[in-house]
């Protein structure tokens, strides 16, 4: 009873669509020829394994999703009280605007792509971290005592940054469920996905009603949007508020890390080193970790706190080499904080600024 | 040789600041032993020894869960190496003998089936703080997550005890062990829930808090209305088949997708035994889908208000298709179909959907088991008003006395069988009797199997 069945009838019909399809399936295998032969040529260590792969892919997806759902649903609403209910129900309904938009090249944005690698990057070496809790068993963690700070601040912000990993799906809720990037990202996500619901409604002689509802509801829902912080701006905002000095950032670190939450982690290591958010996160997704150690040197932690971290980053991450790194501590070590704060310099200009000077191959 | 199997305490050792074994508790001394080491010479344990030397290098305390190999056996062991002033102690514990596999992915399993069965999930840290619920539910229950999140989970949960006192989450909590059926209100709102977690347990095997599921307790009263009537007749309610789906569907397509491109060495060449590895997973892949199908199916053909489309079919015809669909595993095994022939004609009533699946089950069954060179035959048959399939193959046959079990919800003869889910047959004969038809079986031992499908014959008065 279990065999995929193919109702016979169709078969008539499927036959037809094959020897329609067939041109088409020439040029996309040419073009698969080229893609697979950049493939081959690219460098090992550039290549993308599969896990991140998928992840990557599944996070695209879940992008789309939502910030599809987020525009029909607005759009059929504005058509319904308009009086144009065929159009609010073609809005409803239909395929997903995935395969179009991804094929036009929205992830070929440098920006957009590279905040969603890095997202994946960030989460999954989160997930692989050994949990590891303070020692007080009774005490709650570091979160939760934030939480519950007397410092409304500090307090607020907690929870916020709770809410906002709440919103974006923990392990136990099976991955990403929303996605909350930036107001510009997310703007540029939106307005590219109407344009694909544009082609794919059909709306013939109501074009211009379709283009209206359409551009209207994308700015509605960058509004909404708007209203509550990415996971990544809450935890920075969270950083701020605590304010470590510096002998309070070495138990921050070793419990954020502990705790799997690395995206704190990445919060307190930009505050305490002024370098920005996206700037740290780099550094911690690159499994050379030199320039990790770097910054870390330059924040003045001490070898028992880089310690820790490069082994809970390379039990994460096999591929990190904890045997060079136990091997290059005191190499590490030796790294004043200030020597670090002048290599690091380049990285706290101005993020074009420094891309460019990469571009040029002048940086360092 | 010494159990390993009891899990018990911890085995402690020392080993100097350069690396050499002072001395350690039996069971560490002769697991050491075993790997060729002993007292005053480098520890011998590849993975304790790797750790010893991280440990000296990077001057703090380690906690690292290795598979060490003992004799014949894995073992698990989770080895904590602390420096001090005398070198540097060790404390191995753990000690489960098994697959490495089994232990390290039991917890995300059950995770797994936490969340498939799960209305919404929360999370607390060791002291019982909410570090996360699931983000759709303080809007649906009327609380703001806001008020809850980071702290004590009484905060959100008004637990009630379980009629003696007791608390299931406390007994849980001192025994750092999972627990179910911990029943509880949402504060501020009239909901109830039913709570279960799995405890999550920290590098150095310290309690690190749980991961939760809540169910919603609907009231009595409320329960029989929003329940079908029916459900409770089938044991397999509806919401089951839906969350096997939720649980399994994906995970069980991506493991054949992958399974299937390795297979097929999409990305590069493979080593042969690999490819066949790789096929093995993508057939059992396919066989737990068709189990999925099956319960789906079974969940459907269950409800009373199942009903199936009475189309005029050619049952000659449904028979010679499903053959067809069959002609490659036939040929894989050996094994003949004499189907109909073209001028062969038998119309009935009957969903043509359905047919074709209670004919693909038939015929499948009886390539399944007949001998390689053997030949599974089709014959049309009418009788008075019935219009008749007989499916008749030459395996091993089936004794009388069985002859109805096959028929039973995963029934089968033989309990240690490959294959099959047990079920084709149950739904095949239920699929039969919806359309007011049947299957009947007719069979020995060592004389081969004859299956009958019975439909509605639609013979006009010029046949009769």
């Amino acid at each position: 009873m279990s065999d995929d069945l193919l109702d016979p009838r169709d078969a008539d019909m499927s036959a037809a669509q094959l020897l329609d399809d067939v041109v088409a399936a020439e040029r996309a295998g040419h073009r698969r020829l080229r893609a697979a032969a950049d493939h081959f040529h690219m460098p090992v260590d550039a290549r993308i394994d599969d896990r991140t792969a998928a992840q990557l892919d599944a996070t695209m997806r879940a992008t789309i999703a939502s910030v599809e759902g987020q525009i029909r649903d607005q759009a059929a609403r504005l058509l319904a009280a308009r009086g144009d209910a065929a159009l609010a129900q073609t809005m409803r309904i239909g395929g997903s605007t995935f395969d179009r938009v991804q094929r036009a090249g929205l992830f070929r944005d440098p920006v957009l792509f590279g905040e969603l690698f890095a997202r994946v990057r960030l989460e999954s070496i989160g997930r692989a971290l050994p949990m590891l809790i303070a020692d007080s068993r009774d005490r709650p963690t570091m979160i939760a005592r934030m939480a519950q700070a007397s410092d409304r601040l500090v307090a607020v912000a907690a929870v916020a940054m709770l809410a906002a990993q709440a919103r974006r799906g923990t392990v136990v809720d099976g991955g990403t469920a929303a996605i909350d990037l930036i107001r510009p990202l997310h703007a540029r996500v939106a307005w590219w996905v109407a344009a694909a619901l544009r082609e794919t409604a059909h709306p013939g002689g109501a074009v211009a009603t379709a283009d209206a509802a359409l551009a209207e509801s994308v700015r509605r829902v960058i509004e909404v949007q708007s209203e509550t912080a990415p996971l990544e701006i809450a935890a920075m905002r969270l950083a701020h508020a605590i304010d470590a000095k510096g002998d309070e950032v070495p138990a921050l670190l070793t419990e954020a890390i502990g705790d799997g939450r690395l995206v704190l982690f990445v919060a307190l290591v930009a505050r305490a080193s002024g370098l920005a958010f996206d700037r740290v996160r780099d550094l911690v997704i690159d499994t050379d970790g030199s320039r990790l150690w770097v910054a870390l040197r330059a924040i003045g932690l001490d070898r028992a706190t880089i310690g820790r971290i490069g082994f809970a980053l390379a039990e994460a991450e096999p591929v990190r080499d904890i045997e060079a790194f136990a091997d290059r501590i005191d190499t590490i070590m030796a790294v004043t904080p200030d020597a670090a704060r002048i290599a690091l310099a380049p990285l706290a200009l101005d993020a074009e600024y420094h891309s460019a000077m990469l571009a040029l191959g002048t940086a360092g | 040789m010494i159990d390993m199997r009891s899990g018990s305490g911890p085995a402690m050792g020392r080993v100097t600041a350069d690396g050499l074994l002072l001395d350690a508790e039996p069971r560490l001394a002769e697991l050491n032993r075993r790997a060729g080491g002993a007292p005053g010479r480098p520890v011998a344990v590849p993975q304790i020894a790797a750790l010893v030397r991280l440990v000296r290098r990077l001057g703090i305390p380690l906690t690292r869960a290795i598979v060490a190999a003992d004799g014949e056996d894995d073992i698990t062991l989770t080895v904590r190496a602390e420096p001090d002033e005398l070198g540097i102690r060790l404390e191995v514990s753990g000690w489960m003998a098994g697959a490495p596999w089994e232990a390290e992915n039991a917890p995300r399993r059950d995770i797994d089936f936490l969340r498939a069965d799960a209305d919404w999930l929360w999370t607390t840290d060791a002291a019982l703080h909410l570090t996360h619920v699931s983000d759709h539910v303080g809007e649906e229950l009327g609380f703001d997550p806001q008020t809850v999140l980071g702290q004590p989970i009484t905060r959100l949960f008004k637990l009630s005890d379980d009629g003696d006192g007791g608390f299931p989450i406390l007994g849980a909590l001192a025994s750092q062990a999972w627990f179910d059926g911990q029943e509880a209100g949402i504060r501020g709102t009239a909901h109830r829930v039913r709570l279960s977690a799995l405890p999550r347990i920290d590098a150095n095997g310290q309690f690190a808090g749980f991961d939760g599921a809540a169910h919603a307790i609907v009231p009595a009263g409320a329960a029989s209305l929003a329940l079908d009537p029916d459900e409770a007749n089938t044991d397999l309610p509806d919401g089951f088949s839906r969350r096997i789906g939720r649980a399994l569907r994906h995970p069980l397509g991506r493991i054949i997708a992958n399974a299937d491109s390795m297979s097929a060495q999409a990305d590069g060449p493979l080593r042969e035994d690999y490819v066949a590895y790789a096929a093995d997973i993508a057939s059992a892949g396919r066989h737990l889908l068709g189990l999925v199908d099956d319960l789906e199916d079974l969940s459907a053909i269950e409800r009373p208000d199942f009903a199936v489309a009475v189309e005029e079919i050619d049952l000659a015809d449904v028979a010679r298709r499903a053959a067809g669909l069959l002609a490659v595993r036939a040929t894989q095994g050996l094994v003949r179909i004499d189907r109909p022939s073209f001028d062969d004609a038998l119309p009935a009533h009957g969903e043509f959907r359905r047919v074709l699946q209670i004919l693909v089950n038939l015929i499948g069954n009886a390539v399944r088991y007949s001998p390689a060179g053997g030949t599974v035959w089709i014959r049309m048959e009418r009788d008075g008003e019935k219009a008749c399939v007989i499916v008749a193959d030459q395996g091993k046959g089936i004794a009388p006395a069985d002859q109805e079990r096959i028929f039973a919800k995963f029934g089968r003869v033989d309990p240690t069988e490959v294959g099959g889910s047990g079920l084709g047959l149950y739904i095949a004969r239920r699929l039969a009797r919806a359309m007011d038809g049947d299957i009947v079986v007719d069979s020995a031992v060592g004389q081969g199997a004859r299956f009958v499908l019975i439909l509605p014959g639609r013979f006009g008065a010029k046949d009769a």
